[in-house]
């Protein structure tokens, strides 16, 4: 009777999440990324570096350059250029989906393609998305997800932003899928393309990256902690 | 007797399970108030961008569990602090979170196409609902609302929104944690308290 009684008082004194002297614990927590113990960061100081250069480049070069680029390309036609670009990396996708067995996928990727570089103009336009044919996206940084290979340590690359080392390997493979390197297609049209399709993402999300950094105490540990959980995200699938 | 008393029993039950509604109408319900609101030919374009943040602020007001989102944004670090400063943290942080969220929603609103309510999960007095925002560009966002019934209540009340994949409270949880570790919990508040609307910048 007596250990029954000692028993209960000691449940009645455990905080619980009831309790709003404890601290919370989120039943729907193992749903999201990896707990921020587990994120590897051991080169944090040369990161941050790179994270201020990447936003000095961000608030000198691109956003100016972007916001004249929207000033005489309006919004349908911007729109168009994304739509183009995204049509270009079928190869990433569809080969990713074959490495990862998701042949139904690939095989959306193949359908999508065809429709959107024939009816859709060379990809101008979406005619897949209307006919039920959604984007089924994968990468080589996903696929070695698949694969069970870990993230590993975070690192942010100057001009190309955050990825772990599993992602810098991830972008690696996804540049040699590049048809650029297979066609004959001098070097300034490559360059000249990869600058268009910078300038055409930003000029879309200008508002959005100053809102963002707004809303952030710490925006270099924002970007850390939302890299991870939306590879997780994005690998869970 | 008896068998009135089990029709009453019945009709009764019925009539309290057609007004507990499940915490996806809820949410359906205010996303589409706010949509409705936001739309209202009354309050469009730039000039009026100041009453549609109002609007979307008072809706927030009702349906977000402030001290729920702060505890659980301040993880181990709500233990130590004393209820005056555990008030203090919930009325900066819910100012802040209103002040940012409800430019974003007052400005990217005529951004939406639909909304596909996918599902809901619910584990006792905690739940979460999935949703997917399209945009006129066929763009898909997927959202998920994270949400508690205190047993007092009578509605679903959001604790934290995770968008695509990005949890709000964890993200801002490692952000408080690097704060305090940098500096410390009045730190942190003095951080918020910069970052209210008259003193933001554009970095």
């Amino acid at each position: 009777m007596l250990l029954l009684s000692c028993s209960a008082f000691a449940k009645e004194n455990e905080p619980t999440d009831g309790d709003q002297k404890a601290e919370f614990k989120d039943p729907f927590a193992a749903d999201s990324g990896p707990a921020k113990s587990k994120t590897s960061d051991p080169l944090e100081a040369i990161n941050r570096t790179f994270f201020h250069f990447n936003n000095w480049l961000y608030r000198r070069a691109l956003r100016p350059v972007s916001k004249a680029y929207r000033t005489v390309a309006p919004k349908p036609f911007r729109m168009c250029v994304y739509r183009l670009f995204t049509n270009l990396n079928y190869p990433v996708r569809v080969v990713n989906n074959v490495l990862e067995a998701r042949f139904k996928s690939a095989g959306i990727e193949t359908a999508r393609f065809v429709v959107n570089s024939t009816v859709g103009v060379a990809g101008l336009f979406d005619p897949a998305t209307h006919w039920k044919l959604k984007v089924q996206p994968a990468d080589f940084d996903q696929t070695l997800a698949v694969y069970r290979i870990p993230n590993g340590i975070y690192l942010i690359w100057p001009a190309l932003g955050p990825a772990s080392l599993r992602g810098t390997v991830g972008m690696a493979g996804d540049t040699a899928l590049n048809p650029a390197w297979y066609l004959d297609i001098p070097l300034v049209v490559t360059v000249g393309a990869t600058g268009l399709k910078t300038v055409n993402g930003t000029s879309l999300h200008i508002e959005e990256y100053d809102s963002l950094m707004n809303a952030t105490l710490d925006p270099y540990v924002a970007q850390r902690s939302a890299y991870f959980d939306h590879q997780f995200t994005a690998t869970k699938k | 007797m008896k068998r009135y008393t089990s029709i009453f029993a019945i009709l009764l039950l019925s009539a309290i399970a057609a007004q507990a509604e499940s915490p996806m109408q809820e949410m359906k319900a205010t996303t589409e108030k706010v949509l409705l609101l936001l739309k209202d030919p009354k309050v469009q374009g730039e000039a009026k961008m100041d009453e549609r943040r109002q609007l979307v602020r008072a809706e927030m007001e009702k349906r977000f569990e402030w001290e729920q989102s702060a505890r659980a944004c301040l993880g181990h670090h709500w233990t130590e602090r004393t209820p005056a400063e555990k008030a203090e943290f919930v009325k900066l942080f819910s100012e802040f979170l209103k002040n940012n969220y409800a430019d974003q929603i007052a400005t990217y609103y005529n951004d939406l196409d639909h909304v596909d309510y996918q599902g809901e999960k619910i584990l006792d007095n905690y739940a979460s609902v999935k949703i997917v925002l399209t945009t006129k560009a066929k763009v898909e966002h997927p959202i998920e609302y994270r949400m508690e019934k205190a047993p007092s209540a009578e509605d679903w009340k959001i604790y934290d929104v995770v968008i695509e994949g990005v949890s709000l409270v964890k993200n801002y949880r490692d952000q408080f944690d690097a704060v305090i570790a940098k500096s410390s919990f009045s730190g942190l508040l003095k951080e918020i308290k910069s970052k209210q609307p008259a003193t933001n910048t554009i970095l």
